[in-house]
């Protein structure tokens, strides 16, 4: 069986001009990073499968004026991200945007220092391992800190690629990553003492 | 020395930090213990988010193949 370079012109020409065997590769080699993904976007079995689904049919929808800019991989997972945004929102309906000035305000005294919340690293470890804690909180993230968390700390894929696929600078991804994890340890903290 | 503040601010700013930014950060670090604690439980929460997605593997293998047969067997039908 051929194996085909997936940024090649050859291999667009091929998908383009519906070579089986050319899309049974590609579909066999990126379905499972995309359920993977969908699955640390948060959704379920049933949502993963609807979603990645129809992120192949707006692909084979929009693969003949694909001019082949981005790599393929780039371009599936921009329509996925795309495509999951609706769905997340509706089911993740609390999200919303760490305000940066209340969490500088919260976290620092007036002479720069952190105000220290009172637990010991135990009791810290023991509440985060709690079972619904941590899913709630990754739920109230916005779906593109989400997916950038999830490529980036889990994934762990490089940030050109994040960037190319989220359509954001390097800077605004290391901004995204970095209020991402001071959102999701603000939102354990506040379980913790509620 | 900079403020615990001041390098959250830093960090979070998102820009890349020169040469004697970077050093100053690394101090601080070592020198600082809130900063590091803050640190290491925000490490913690990421390390449990990767574990719990490690568990689910089994469940995405299984997705994943059910997906790949279907849009296969979708585009054998267009
Ligand atoms: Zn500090």
């Amino acid at each position: 069986m051929t194996k085909y370079n997936f940024s090649s012109p050859e291999f667009l020409e091929k998908i383009q001009s519906q070579d089986h065997q050319a899309i049974e590769q590609l579909v066999s080699t990126y379905t499972n990073h995309l359920v993977n993904a969908a699955f640390g976007m948060g959704f379920n079995e049933s949502d993963a499968s609807e979603l990645v689904q129809t992120v192949w049919a707006t692909f084979f929808q929009k693969v003949p004026t694909f001019e082949g800019r981005s790599h393929v991989r780039t371009y599936l997972f921009g329509i996925l991200y795309n495509k999951g945004k609706e769905l997340y929102r509706e089911r993740n309906k609390h999200t919303s945007e760490l305000d940066v000035h209340t969490f500088f305000e919260d976290n620092f005294d007036d002479t720069g220092h952190w105000v220290q919340k009172p637990h010991t690293p135990d009791e810290f470890v023991n509440q985060v391992q709690t079972l619904g804690i941590i899913e709630d909180c990754l739920n109230r993230l916005p779906e593109k800190y989400r997916l950038a968390f999830h490529m980036k700390e889990i994934e762990e894929n490089n940030s050109e690629d994040i960037c190319n696929i989220l359509n954001i600078s390097a800077t605004n991804l290391r901004v995204i990553l970095y209020r991402a994890k001071a959102k999701l340890k603000d939102c354990v903290e506040r379980k913790m003492h509620a | 020395m900079k403020s615990c503040k001041e390098v959250a601010q830093l960090i979070a700013s998102g820009e890349n930090l020169g040469f004697f930014e970077k050093v100053s950060v690394k101090m601080h670090f070592i020198i600082c213990k809130g900063c590091r604690r803050y640190h290491e439980q925000q490490e913690l929460i990421v390390k449990e988010i990767k574990e719990r997605h490690d568990r689910k593997i089994s469940k995405i293998q299984k997705t994943s193949s059910e997906v790949e047969a279907k849009v296969l067997e979708n585009l054998k039908k267009d």
